[in-house]
């Protein structure tokens, strides 16, 4: 396989050029968004927990997409579990690789910190859950390529509660709005920011060990194809 | 120059880029090659999103779309080699260096 297209790809240049037109035309017929749907958000958005607009409807107003979003990632690290197999712990690195080691030793922290900085920021800037989560994925596996043990979160059953808390996060939020007489996920303004916290941060461990297990598994299937 | 025109400039340059990129992902040889201009391409549209105020997208294309896809890419490139018979493969572009685990 040397990468190169086959020559009879190009009968599907004609559809491609079709759907790309319609596309641009699409987007050419579309405004700039509905104002009034923006100036709703603003208008509700002192009460909604956060002061960011963008984390406001994550996480409270179309809240319910968002718990949607985890159980998609739950299923997708469900389904990498099963594919793959039974291999018990994840098999780490042999450490020593001097560059791999020492980038991971310097710059782990500083990730770390970019992490929290991240989640931290998210109720009232751009950042939050998806973007703190995935960092910290990356700085596990900076120290994974770089020789160090990750213990806990590669395997067994903090593994499993680690992917699936995300998820709780918000089946709690469910429950306790439910039962508390309100509709289903809607917060009350007073519990509002603590309730966006909380669930950010179940998000956040779930995002990182879904994100961390995928590419682990990864690993482990090129790493066996390995001559 | 007016702010204006540089910013159209700058975003003809970044839409230019993506289409390129797109291009040489899909049509140049080397699997290899093509994963790592896939990165490349993860962080030109962080850019483009940037450009569209949406710093939130903006954030998780960095580390999501770039880092991690780019790093996913990157291992199934290696396992396509590794089960490709001898054939010369994407690899082949960084010699054995490439090959170290």
């Amino acid at each position: 396989m040397n990468g190169r297209v086959p020559a009879r790809y190009a009968l599907a240049l004609p559809g491609v050029a079709v759907v790309t037109g319609a596309l641009v035309r699409a987007l050419m017929l579309t405004n700039e968004g509905d104002p009034a749907l923006g100036a709703l958000v603003q208008a509700n958005l002192a009460g909604s927990g956060a002061s960011h607009a963008v984390t406001a409807v994550l996480l409270n107003f179309r809240g319910y997409d968002t718990w949607l979003e985890l159980v998609v990632l739950l299923v997708a690290a469900t389904a990498t579990l099963r594919a793959r197999g039974d291999r018990g712990e994840q098999r780490m690195r042999e450490p020593g690789e001097l560059v791999a080691s020492g980038l991971a030793a310097r710059m782990v922290p500083v990730v770390l910190l970019l992490g929290v900085l991240l989640l931290a920021n998210g109720t009232s800037g751009p950042g939050g859950a998806f973007q703190a989560g995935a960092v910290f994925a990356a700085g596990a596996l900076l120290m994974y390529f770089g020789g160090y043990r990750l213990v806990l979160v590669s395997g067994g059953v903090v593994q499993d509660l680690l992917l699936i808390v995300g998820t709780f996060g918000f089946f709690a939020a469910a429950v306790a709005t439910t039962a508390a007489g309100m509709r289903t996920l809607e917060f009350a303004p007073r519990f509002a920011g603590p309730a966006i916290v909380g669930i950010e941060l179940a998000a956040t461990v779930s995002i990182a060990a879904t994100l961390l297990l995928i590419v682990l598994a990864a690993e482990e299937e090129s790493r066996a194809s390995d001559p | 120059m007016n702010g204006e025109v540089l910013a159209g400039a700058f975003d003809v340059l970044v839409v230019g880029a993506l289409i390129a990129l797109a291009v040489a992902i899909l049509f140049l040889p080397g699997l290899f090659r093509s994963g790592v201009l896939f990165i490349v391409f993860g962080l030109i549209a962080t850019v483009a999103w940037v450009r569209l105020e949406a710093y939130d997208v903006a954030l998780a294309e960095a580390v999501i779309g770039a880092g991690v896809l780019g790093l996913l890419v990157i291992q199934a490139v290696r396992q396509l080699d590794a089960s490709s018979s001898g054939e010369s493969a994407g690899m082949g572009d960084v010699g054995d260096r490439g090959r170290k685990p």
